[in-house]
């Protein structure tokens, strides 16, 4: 979360440091830009830089077309609400609603009764009853008598006993299908209402502005980007300097983002064009299948992969960042420098911010105010694991709930367990990096208070990532293991 | 929160979250009224840290009152916080 703060340019003696050069020129900070975007003129010259940006953008096959909806939003005043929502189900229509469809049709054969259903019409009520459902609970959690005390944890339980519930031999046939129709049509939404709930009990705000930005129109993963309405009213710009500022730090970063991507293309283009790198999952399976590339080719598309996640993570987020920003919302970026993280936790607030923000505010909070409250370490340790591992777990457990529906239950779970060791790995690892959090004093010198933190928290995520493979349910922990142990010449 | 306890808790705040903020290296100015988390001067673990240090000092239970960062967002926030009754304990 200390995104932002370290842009401020200060340094532990509060001297100011400013870079002699810079890339991107700091067009928020020109007191004449910030004056010229207020007027007429300037609002044209930033909404042609965005639509140029946007075609460059097209160029390379990076989406940015709604960050011409975004400028128009800014620019309604009062209306900005009516237009984000109306935006936002305009882009969510264009994408089917994030309805899984295939899934479901897929499972409508399966039980045997796809000649009885008419797929759209399923999915149109489906998605009325789920947002009724969703406006039903957000106006009870506003009101003190109804409000459900632990939120998060009340929606989990829910969607899980329901999901094990498509097991039951009784669901047999057209339960089963309806019953998943009803989870993939809200598993999209879950972790917006989970936000939308916890605002809802502290705020009073109409429904329909909460479900405006249930997966807002400049972009979302599974992971709510701005969080909930509430997140987003404490970011929004005010007055119209605020907005000029906030347009301009949005302009500022598409054109970093943009640099990043031509830099991740060329960079893809080197490694597995010019090089013929493989991919890292190509140098499991070829290991697995008894013909295991050289190991330097293992390490080195190992750390090519660490690299371009960098780079596609940095640009993904960057990308729904700026868009809020066009829009009003000076939204704290996603990815920030995280090759400078020192810790594992820092790496981890750096890498994939929103996230982290997602598994600290529902999971970590809850526990850490709840558990353990004599114990100062072991309070703040088992937060971190409840967060890094059992959050962590759960949120792609839910994200990929199709496999239950292909695999079965069981077979999801146990397919998992790699999953589950990396998640357990990286929040014991965390839990203590947090721990033994401290300054570390500057007479270390740079390269022993810098350089070396920097390049162990890169060795340890480039490591663990050989079982990081959420969507892998074939390829058991121990494959993974022994891929791992011939990487690092234990076993040839 | 007495008239006189409420100056004392912001100047202890004040020297509480000066050091975080050094530990960072942000020696930017700090107002009773700027925003820490929602700027992102903090982060969550210097939350947790807060929590922590209200609770010892000040023995507020946050699973009685309810965890809200915003409630933590200033220092003037944080002082309204500590000062208001329903936070003290019984």
């Amino acid at each position: 979360m200390s995104i932002e703060s370290q842009s401020y340019g200060y340094t532990a003696t509060g001297l100011l440091v400013k870079p002699s050069w810079r890339l991107i020129p700091q067009i928020d900070r020109d007191p004449n830009l910030v004056a010229g975007v207020q007027a007429t003129r300037g609002r044209l010259l930033l909404w042609c830089t965005v639509v140029l940006l946007t075609v460059l953008f097209w160029r390379i096959g990076v989406d940015f077309s709604a960050a011409a909806l975004a400028v128009a939003c800014a620019y309604v005043g009062r209306h900005r609400r009516v237009l984000i929502l109306l935006a936002t189900v305009l882009l969510l229509y264009r994408s089917g609603f994030l309805i899984d469809r295939p899934f479901l049709e897929r499972m409508a054969v399966t039980e045997g009764v796809a000649d009885r259903i008419h797929q759209p019409l399923l999915e149109a009520v489906t998605l009325v009853v789920v947002l009724a459902l969703f406006a039903g609970l957000l106006v009870l959690q506003g009101s003190a008598s109804t409000a459900l005390r632990r939120p998060t944890l009340s929606l989990l339980v829910a969607f899980l006993a329901l999901l094990a519930l498509t097991q039951a031999p009784v669901m047999a046939g057209m339960p089963r299908v309806l019953l998943w129709s009803f989870l993939m049509t809200s598993q999209p939404y879950l972790w917006f209402l989970a936000y939308g709930l916890v605002d809802a009990s502290k705020k009073r705000s109409p429904v329909w502005q909460r479900l405006s930005v249930f997966h807002p129109f400049w972009g979302s993963s599974l992971t709510p980007f701005g969080k909930g309405l509430a997140y987003l009213e404490r970011f929004e710009a005010k007055t119209p300097e605020e907005l000029a500022v906030t347009q301009l730090k949005g302009v500022k970063l598409a054109a970093w983002i943009l640099v990043l991507a031509i830099v991740k293309i060329c960079l893809g283009e080197l490694v597995h064009g010019r090089l013929q790198l493989p991919m890292f999952d190509d140098n499991l399976l070829q290991y697995l299948a008894g013909h295991p590339l050289p190991r330097l080719v293992g390490w080195a598309s190992l750390v090519s992969f660490f690299v371009e996640d960098l780079l596609g993570m940095t640009v993904f987020g960057g990308v729904i960042v700026a868009t809020a920003r066009l829009a009003g919302f000076r939204l704290l970026r996603n990815t920030w420098r995280p090759l400078e993280s020192t810790t594992l936790a820092d790496f981890w607030n750096r890498y994939y911010f929103y996230y982290k923000e997602l598994l600290v505010d529902h999971f970590f909070y809850p526990t850490f105010i709840r558990c353990f409250r004599g114990h100062r370490r072991l309070r703040m340790f088992f937060a971190t694991f409840m967060a890094a591992c059992v959050g962590n777990l759960l949120f792609h457990f839910i994200r990929d709930i199709h496999f239950v529906g292909d695999m079965g239950l069981w077979r999801a779970v146990v397919g998992e367990q790699s999953h589950a060791f990396y998640t357990f790995v990286l929040a014991v690892s965390v839990g203590l990096s947090q721990m033994r959090r401290a300054p570390q004093p500057a007479s270390r010198g740079w390269l022993r208070r810098r350089l070396l933190p920097c390049l162990w928290v890169s060795t340890f995520f480039c490591l663990i990532h050989v079982f990081d493979a959420p969507l892998d349910r074939e390829h058991t922990l121990l494959q993974r293991g022994e891929f791992l142990f011939y990487l690092l010449g234990v076993t040839t | 929160m007495t008239a006189k306890a409420g100056p004392e808790i912001r100047s202890q705040m004040r020297r509480y979250i000066e050091q975080r903020l050094l530990m960072k290296g942000d020696g930017a100015p700090l107002h009773d009224d700027d925003l820490l988390f929602t700027s992102g001067r903090l982060d969550s673990l210097d939350a947790v840290e807060l929590v922590m240090s209200i609770e010892t000092d000040y023995g507020i239970n946050f699973a009685d009152i309810g965890f809200d960062l915003t409630r933590l967002d200033s220092i003037s926030a944080i002082a309204a916080l500590v000062g208001q009754p329903s936070a003290q304990p019984a």
